[in-house]
């Protein structure tokens, strides 16, 4: 609120008719600035009679000037306060100072309405011919509170969560690079939860890396708070009995009012378990496949001998053996290639695991090329017509999509009606996040309840005689599907066709393989 | 015609098949690596052998196995213009000796179809026999 000077230095400009005095434009001015004022504003004699009030005052408590002036100032205050507060004011009284009233109490308003609100007072005395009045400054707090709660609740929670967390949380400084741990971070790493020789600075952390892992995390921990990109490390920390365990550091970058990186903040967790699983597990799968490998290569040293012979004996004895002596003979070489043939299958289903390669952007219609490349014999033969639609880019292995096609499509001509030509028709349909194929013909389809079982390794539903193959085929379909994130299935009606369906994630999946 | 073979059955379905493919004229077997270089070298009881003018090599065998072997007779420059044909039981093998830097002149699998793998042998040798006449 505005002083009042020395009211004769004031200048007044006539304007029209009469000359008004200079008190009561001060006065005016005076008037406009007390409701001009953004805080509620009333002045109250010694007695606490209500004098005087602004506008902001009546808006705050929903009264009019006329309802207050002449009022007890206890009217603005809650009914269970009201004894307390006349005590203050004689308190007050006594020793009138200008000051905030009540710190460190809660003071509440309440409006006409009767709503209680909180509230933040000052008090201003002056003196006027003798006697004591006090301007009072009221602000109605509600909001200020309100965040307060907010704050103090949220904080509530993390102090919870920060106890509460079975991982350790870090708090970095990029400036000074000093390094808030919590207590439970000391304890992941052996050591009590405030230990001084556990220094709260980033190279403590650097210190507590195993040398194989200090230069590339230490490199990309700075990068990420750089970039200001969530950063996902697994490293291997030393442990305070020496030991070496691996945890998985987390973290995100906190900028400053300009937008610059200024801390980062995060978790430390202990994956040692996690890591000893997998790591044991991908050596034993690593020993399954070389088995497998050594197994089927070494099988089919025997059988090959087995089949050469055979043929020499009918090539070099055929004429001296009766017929039964060379079906004999037959029948043996036929299960010998049978046999040598489910070995290499055998072979070529484990390599869907031991020989893919990573996953990268491949073009599904090259793809197609090759496969349709491969059949061109099978295709002429049996005079098959196929259709494909336009085929998209997909994240998966060539060779084995290639592998994939060839399947299905030569399955697609293999088990066509007899005396019809297989029609055959690829095409690919997209939803949010799969690429779905299909495969559809028009040969001699399969009974619902062998849905299931033509996936498994060597089932087949007949015989050698009728159709030709290990039954290996779709068994290596699915591993191939599998192996890029997708599934395979199919519908069928018996005696009018089949349409087999797989998809395949568009974008990279964390299968467990790779 | 050298073939290292310490398979028995192996070095007969071979003999059988270059007879039926009228490839064979002369055909020396020996049962390793070992063997294989002191017959190349002349040396000790292979004093007067014949030079062989084409090598038939199984990739695996005892004591001085198929790679080693084929290393070394690359790595001599008296043996090394003789051409190589490495048999193998499986796609597998042509990896293994292409991962090593071996020149093979070629790879064939081991017969089961006689005639198939003496037609083969004949070509191949025809080929190399023209490549030596004529550089």
């Amino acid at each position: 609120m505005a002083e009042t000077e020395n009211m004769s230095d004031i200048e007044v400009t006539p304007v029209t008719g009469s000359v008004p005095h200079a008190n009561v434009v001060v006065s005016r001015i005076m008037q406009h600035a007390l409701h001009a004022a953004p805080c509620g504003i009333l002045v109250v004699d010694q007695l606490g009679r209500i004098l005087l009030v602004n506008s902001q005052l009546e808006s705050v408590f929903g009264y009019l000037a006329d309802e207050l002036v002449g009022q007890p100032v206890e009217k603005l205050i809650p009914e269970a306060f009201r004894e307390k507060h006349l005590e203050l004011r004689s308190t007050y009284l006594r020793e009138p100072l200008t000051r905030q009233m009540g710190i460190g109490l809660d003071l509440h308003g309440a409006d006409k309405a009767g709503r209680h609100f909180p509230v933040e007072v000052g008090l201003n005395p002056f003196v006027v011919e003798g006697a004591t009045y006090v301007m009072v400054t009221v602000v109605d707090i509600s909001e200020r509170v309100a965040m307060q709660e907010e704050l103090r609740r949220s904080e509530e929670r993390l102090a919870f969560a920060i106890r509460g967390t079975a991982d350790g949380l870090w708090d970095w400084h990029l400036g000074t690079n000093d390094v808030w741990f919590s207590p439970r971070s000391l304890q992941l790493l052996g050591y009590e939860e405030s230990d001084p020789a556990f220094a709260p600075h980033f190279n403590t952390l650097v210190d507590h890396l195993h040398a194989d892992d200090r230069q590339s995390v230490v490199q990309s921990l700075r990068r990420h708070s750089r970039t200001g990109e969530m950063c996902d490390l697994e490293c291997r920390l030393r442990t305070r009995d020496s030991r070496f365990l691996w945890f998985r550091l987390r973290g995100a970058t906190v900028r400053d009012a300009e937008g610059r990186p200024d801390r980062m903040c995060g978790a430390l967790q202990n994956i040692d378990r996690t890591k000893r699983y997998q790591e044991a597990l991908e050596q034993s799968n690593f020993e399954l496949e070389q088995f497998a490998y050594v197994a089927s290569h070494d099988l089919q040293e025997p059988l090959r001998k087995v089949s050469a012979f055979c043929r020499l004996l009918e090539h070099e004895f055929g004429d001296v053996l009766t017929g039964d002596a060379l079906t004999y003979l037959r029948f043996a070489v036929d299960g010998a290639d049978r046999m040598q043939r489910l070995v290499k299958d055998l072979l070529s289903f484990s390599r869907v695991k031991s020989q893919g390669v990573p996953l990268t952007r491949i073009a599904t219609s090259e793809v197609m090329k090759t496969a349709l490349d491969d059949l061109q014999i099978v295709i002429a033969e049996t005079q098959a017509t196929i259709t494909v639609d336009e085929l998209p880019e997909v994240l998966a292995d060539s060779k084995q999509m290639v592998q994939l096609f060839q399947n299905l499509i030569g399955n697609a001509i293999k088990y066509q009606r007899p005396g019809t030509p297989p029609v055959i028709h690829v095409d690919c349909r997209q939803t949010e996040t799969t690429w779905t194929f299909s495969v559809a013909d028009n040969g001699i389809g399969i009974e619902p309840q062998y849905f299931e079982k033509i996936f498994g390794i060597f089932k087949r539903l007949h015989g050698q005689d009728e159709y030709s193959g290990s039954g290996i085929g779709l068994a290596i379909c699915r591993r191939i599907v599998e192996r890029f994130g997708g599934r395979i299935w199919l519908e069928s009606t018996p005696g009018h066709g089949s349409t087999f369906y797989f998809c395949i994630p568009v974008h990279e999946v964390d299968t467990d393989e790779e | 015609m050298l073939l290292v073979e310490d398979d028995p059955g192996d070095v007969l379905l071979t003999q059988k098949a270059l007879r039926t493919g009228k490839v064979l004229n002369s055909l020396s077997v020996v049962r390793d690596g070992v063997e294989a270089l002191a017959f190349l070298r002349r040396e000790g009881a292979y004093a007067d052998v014949p030079r062989p003018d084409l090598i038939l090599l199984d990739l695996n065998m005892p004591r001085k196995d198929g790679r080693e072997t084929l290393a070394e007779i690359k790595a001599d420059d008296d043996l090394k213009s003789i051409p190589v044909v490495v048999l193998t039981t499986s796609d597998a093998g042509q990896d293994i000796v292409a991962s090593y830097g071996l020149q093979a002149s070629c790879f064939v699998t081991k017969p089961v179809d006689l005639e198939q793998f003496a037609n083969v042998v004949r070509t191949l040798k025809e080929f190399w026999l023209c490549l030596v006449k004529y550089p």
